[in-house]
């Protein structure tokens, strides 16, 4: 089988061919049908529920690949409340287009892959939201010189995700929707209504392109982006919201962050993770830092710059990266305050104030051995 | 004999069927229930024919130590039920538990509150079933429609595992001997069925074959003092964990739908009920919205195997179709809590439409709480017994009839309010109004005497508080005015740490405001701390005050009144603030208010030469149309005394104001009366006389300058108006 398929990458659109044949060492980031082909096909053979139509597999069976099954040996890859994604796949299977909502990197756009790498068996119908996107990257345009020779015709028509996804009864997903301009956002209304593509330049049948069944949309929104392109309230209408939020559970986000950054660094090339110790000082700092609580109860300034658990695994890995390739040895806080002070101080100058604020006062106040080592270490803050 | 131990959750309706299907069945010889032994004697009031919700209330009293304990019912908690089966068909029914003032109620507000008992098997049930919580995990394994034989199975297996994964507190344990013996006893005069709580059925069962001999005594309480117990009404609102003290179960509606009807018909009647309530609460809910969400509870009902849809499974399909916009936390059934203050109303509306708002009501044979005869009493003796006529009375802060009153203010007994504080004397406005009585008898759930059950209100007020400064400040305020020495304590703590976490200036200055005047009644030393920390709190966030289009905040402008009250009255060293004041005077960054406050507290405690200045300098700063009102309104909220008296400043702002164009001049103008509304109408006409005499006008046109030439009926009705627009924005929460 071959497919073709187009990855959106920070708003390029990069089209590779990959055949089955391919290994997946070959491709630098597997999607999720690529990277989890055994265990979607082990659910596929053993998946006696009803499936939706245009489904590849039942709703248990994709909840089951989503937030993993001991007994079927499928690995958990979205730690979240099961009832969001028992919410989402039910949307998924109605009438209307799913939008995940909430900070960035937690992980919307890993949930929006893996749905629709289970209930169509492909994640890569994709548009990447963004300002330059146009109503041509959503539906469909053309190859001009055939336009040209033939005049339009289907063999003349580039179809764009949607208009793919409508015809093969598949999942499109929209990153960062509401990074689009309000008019593009609104190419979307019909298609979700009436599930009906028109293409006013082709006649006969090929002038509809009537959506089959299986077809839905999953968009993303960052909140950190609300106000930016406001949504009407007619494509509202169309979708259900679901809000990700960040991990609650401290052991929960702790162990992802050490998995998560245990697997980079050995991609990376550092045999070593990072000491549990120092990981227990950053994972803290992080959810102290986003929550605005310390552990006493004391409240803190606020921070504007996202704090979420995929920036701490980068801070993690580049913190890793740093103390083995430079000094040959592994985390120290020093590491860990420099990576603090690279992903913590993004959008707002502010925000470094309010950490240094933090290492001075309420690290200060902690006895332990790492949190004295962090708090030796904040002269290295820039 | 035969001894059948049913094990329930409190409050569940599966529950409450099966146990009435066993007493039904099994007509045992004695039904025992888990519940307070000492009320046996008086177990018959519970049949005189209540509406419940209603509960036991049980109190215990002594010189250092008071506990309050509520045994709750509702129609569908498996206890009532038993006791009402037991009484329909003639059996003997007893209370098998220790009484409430035991050690192992201790702190216990809700004797049949859901303990948080075994997280890990329920977590692990929870993760391997998919559910987000106990109370979800509940409702899918035991409140779908089920054969009673298939549902005690279940329970069997889930309580006897939920016993096994856990440890048994020596509280447990104590009770669980007691109970036991109870089983032992009843055992010898004939059949048994005990009703108790699931955690306590596998142990119960075990224990009672081995006890032999008299079951133990009643327990007497510990030391001196008193005790009781008597029913009161409850309320659904009460019992209802969203919003809830020490609360028992969430949407206590929803559940008495699914008892009474069933629970094929609980989720139709459910959604009626929210969908009414949405409409009538003019949340935006479309016929299509209502159809999705139907669409998506049927889906979420399949894909969780329910036979037919659960309470989680119908707020999920909801919540998933009518929220249009991302959410800051979680849908708040995925855990136990109160809801937070921001939660978005579609949620808040659906959750109260399943909570209900059914109030029990007792029989009216039923006797009256001790609270009734005590408060009689005093008021008599005080001479205070409100009369239909109402009356004025002035009474001394701090006295005990000044305490009195407060204190029924506080449960709230309606007919007492206080009209005026002057000069350490209150008047207070009495009148006997129709609920008295009946609000007299509520309050009985408080407490037995009114100290206790002011204090028990409070406690209640603490809880429910959403923790901001100002709130707890005037928790505190009621505390003190009421005479209530104990909770004052851990309210101070509370405080403490709430002061220091305080990002408002705004709740500051209102939280400063009430310390200060409880400082001027009281003077205590615990105020005079509050009052330090009251002032370090506000120097820090004065300091990180920036923008400089910001326009004026009265309440900020009072925080910095408050706090130069605070420096005056107190005698606070003077000069870290004068330091702070000087930097902000001349910071382009701050807000023109705080700037002009900041000046208006320079002028009050650092009246240097150079000071005038330095005031024309800022004021020029802060010359800009929009600017300037803000600035003034500032300067003048502070320190109006110090610069009414002088001309430069007035002057300057006069040439300012010249220097406007007429569109800058409207733009300056609203800020400019707020500030100078600081001045009364003398102050005022003074400010006018000097402007006139410096232009050279005749200084007798001032008063007229100050009076309006339109009609006063219209500017009456314009003013009536903008009440009417006001209180419609407050309505729609946009004021």
């Amino acid at each position: 089988m071959n497919e073709t398929y187009t990855h959106g990458l920070g708003g390029q659109d990069s089209r590779r061919r990959i055949q089955e044949a391919s290994p997946v060492k070959n491709i630098q980031r597997p999607p999720a049908e690529i990277l989890y082909k055994a265990e979607l096909q082990k659910l596929k053979k053993q998946d006696k529920g009803e499936k939706p139509p245009g489904w590849c597999l039942s709703l248990k069976a994709v909840r089951a690949f989503i937030l993993g099954d001991e007994a079927l040996g499928i690995e958990p890859k979205f730690v979240g409340h099961p009832s969001t994604v028992d919410r989402a796949m039910v949307t998924l299977a109605t009438q209307r287009g799913l939008i995940l909502v909430g900070e960035p990197g937690t992980a919307k756009s890993l949930l929006s892959e893996l749905l629709a790498a289970a209930v169509s068996g492909c994640s890569t119908h994709t548009i990447q939201g963004g300002a330059s996107v146009t109503e041509d990257h959503i539906r469909y345009s053309w190859n001009y010189a055939l336009l040209v020779s033939q005049g339009p015709s289907r063999e003349s028509l580039v179809p764009a995700p949607v208009y793919r996804a409508m015809e093969s009864g598949h999942i499109v997903r929209f990153e960062e929707i509401t990074r689009c301009p309000l008019e593009v956002q609104d190419t979307l209304l019909s298609l979700l209504s009436d599930r009906v593509m028109a293409i006013p330049e082709l006649s006969g049948e090929e002038g509809m392109l009537f959506a089959r069944p299986g077809f839905n949309l999953i968009a993303t929104a960052n909140t950190r982006d609300r106000g930016v392109n406001e949504m009407s309230a007619a494509l509202k209408r169309r979708l259900n919201f679901e809000s990700v939020f960040p991990i609650a559970d401290f052991d929960t986000e702790f162990q992802l962050v050490k998995r998560e950054s245990e697997k980079l660094l050995k991609e990376s090339g550092v045999p070593k993770g990072v000491p549990e110790d120092m990981l227990e000082i950053l994972v803290t700092t992080f959810r102290e830092l986003r929550s605005g609580q310390t552990r006493e109860g004391a409240a803190l300034s606020p921070f504007s710059t996202v704090l979420s658990t995929a920036e701490a695994v980068s801070v993690a890995h580049s913190a890793g990266v740093r103390s083995w390739f430079l000094r040959g040895e592994t985390v120290n806080a020093e590491d860990i305050v420099h990576g603090l002070d690279g992903a913590a101080t993004k959008d707002d100058p502010e925000d470094r104030k309010r950490l240094r604020a933090y290492l001075e006062q309420t690290v200060r106040q902690r006895g332990e051995a790492p949190w004295k080592a962090l708090y030796e270490a904040r002269h290295h803050l820039s | 004999m035969t001894v059948s131990v049913v094990g329930v959750r409190h409050h569940s309706p599966a529950c409450a069927g099966l146990v009435r299907h066993l007493i039904e069945k099994q007509q045992p010889h004695t039904v025992l229930i888990e519940g307070p032994a000492d009320f046996n004697p008086r177990i018959g009031e519970l049949g005189l024919g209540h509406q419940p919700p209603l509960a036991i209330f049980s109190y215990h009293q002594t010189e250092n130590l008071y506990s309050r304990t509520f045994t709750p019912f509702c129609s569908y908690s498996p206890e009532w039920v038993a006791i009402s089966t037991a009484f329909q068909t003639g059996l003997e029914c007893r209370f098998m538990d220790l009484p409430s003032w035991t050690r192992p109620f201790d702190k216990v507000e809700n004797r049949y509150h859901d303990e948080d008992r075994s997280r890990e098997y329920v977590t692990h049930l929870c993760r391997k079933l998919n559910m987000t919580g106990m109370d979800e995990l509940w409702d899918h394994l035991f409140e779908q429609p089920r054969a009673f034989y298939e549902l005690e199975q279940m329970l069997a297996t889930y309580f006897q595992n939920l016993r096994e994964c856990s440890v048994a507190s020596p509280s447990d344990l104590e009770r669980e001997r007691f109970m036991a013996a109870q089983i032992a006893e009843a055992a010898r005069q004939g059949s048994v069925l005990a009703v108790c709580g699931g955690f306590h059925k596998p142990a119960l069962e075990a224990l009672w074959p081995t006890l032999e001999g008299p079951p133990p005594e009643l327990p007497e309480p510990e030391g001196e003092g008193r005790f009781g117990s008597f029913l009161v009404p409850y309320s659904y609102s009460r019992l209802d964990s969203f919003t809830g003290y020490a609360a028992g179960m969430p949407s206590p509606l929803y559940y008495q739908i699914l008892w009474e009807e069933g629970p094929k018909a609980a989720h139709r009647r459910a959604f009626q009920l929210i969908a009414g309530r949405l409409r009538e609460r003019k949340l935006n809910v479309s016929a299509a919205d209502l159809i999705a969400s139907q669409a998506m509870t049927c889906g979420l009902q399949r894909l969780r195997g329910h036979e037919v849809p659960t309470r989680v499974d119908l707020l999920d399909g909801l919540a998933g179709t009518l929220i249009k916009h991302g959410l800051d936390r979680p849908l708040p059934w995925a855990r136990r809590a109160p809801l937070a203050a921001s939660t978005d109303p579609i949620l808040v509306e659906m959750l109260a439409a399943l909570a209900g708002q059914d109030e029990g009501c007792l029989a009216p044979t039923t006797p009256l709480p001790p609270l009734v005869s005590a408060v009689e009493a005093l008021l008599r003796s005080e001479g205070l017994y409100p009369a239909k006529k109402g009356k004025e009375v002035v009474v001394k802060v701090g006295s005990t009839r000044s305490y009195l009153l407060h204190r029924l203010h506080l449960l709230p007994i309606p007919g007492f309010s206080c009209e005026e504080e002057v000069l350490g004397k209150e008047t207070w406005f009495i009148k006997l109004l129709e609920p008295f009585f009946s609000a007299l008898v509520e309050a009985g759930a408080y407490g037995a005497t009114l100290p206790d059950a002011a204090l028990s209100r409070l406690e209640e007020l603490l809880e429910r508080s959403n923790g901001a400064a100002d709130q707890l400040a005037e928790l505190l305020e009621g505390a003190f005015r009421a005479g209530l020495t104990s909770l004052p304590e851990r309210l101070l703590g509370l405080l403490k740490r709430r002061l220091a976490a305080e990002r408002e200036l705004a709740v500051l200055g209102r939280a400063g405001q009430i310390f200060l005047s409880l400082w001027r009644s009281f003077q205590s030393e615990e105020l005079v701390n509050l009052l330090k920390q009251f002032v370090d709190q506000c120097l820090w966030l004065v300091e990180l005050q920036s923008g400089p289009r910001e326009r004026a905040r009265l309440d900020e402008i009072r925080a910095h009144k408050i706090l130069a009250d605070c420096y005056r009255l107190l005698g606070f060293d003077c000069q870290p603030l004068v330091d702070l004041m000087k930097r902000r005077v001349d910071e382009v960054e701050a807000p023109p208010a705080q700037r002009g406050s900041a000046l208006g507290l320079l002028w009050i405690f650092d009246p240097a030469p150079d000071l005038v200045s330095r005031s024309i300098s800022s004021l020029q700063q802060c010359s800009q149309p929009d600017r300037l009102g803000d600035f003034l309104a500032g300067l003048f909220g502070v320190a109006r005394d110090e610069v009414v008296s002088r001309d430069e400043i007035t002057s300057a702002v006069d040439e300012v104001v010249r220097g406007y164009s007429e569109s800058e001049f409207f733009v300056a103008l609203p800020a400019l009366r707020l500030a100078f509304s600081y001045f009364p109408p003398r102050e005022r006409e003074a400010i006018a006389r000097a402007l006139l005499k410096k232009i050279g006008a005749p200084e007798a046109r001032a008063w007229s300058l100050l009076r309006t030439a339109a009609n006063p009926l219209q500017v009456s009705a314009n003013r009536k108006l903008e009440e009417r627009v006001d209180l419609v924005l407050q309505r729609y929460g946009l004021s």
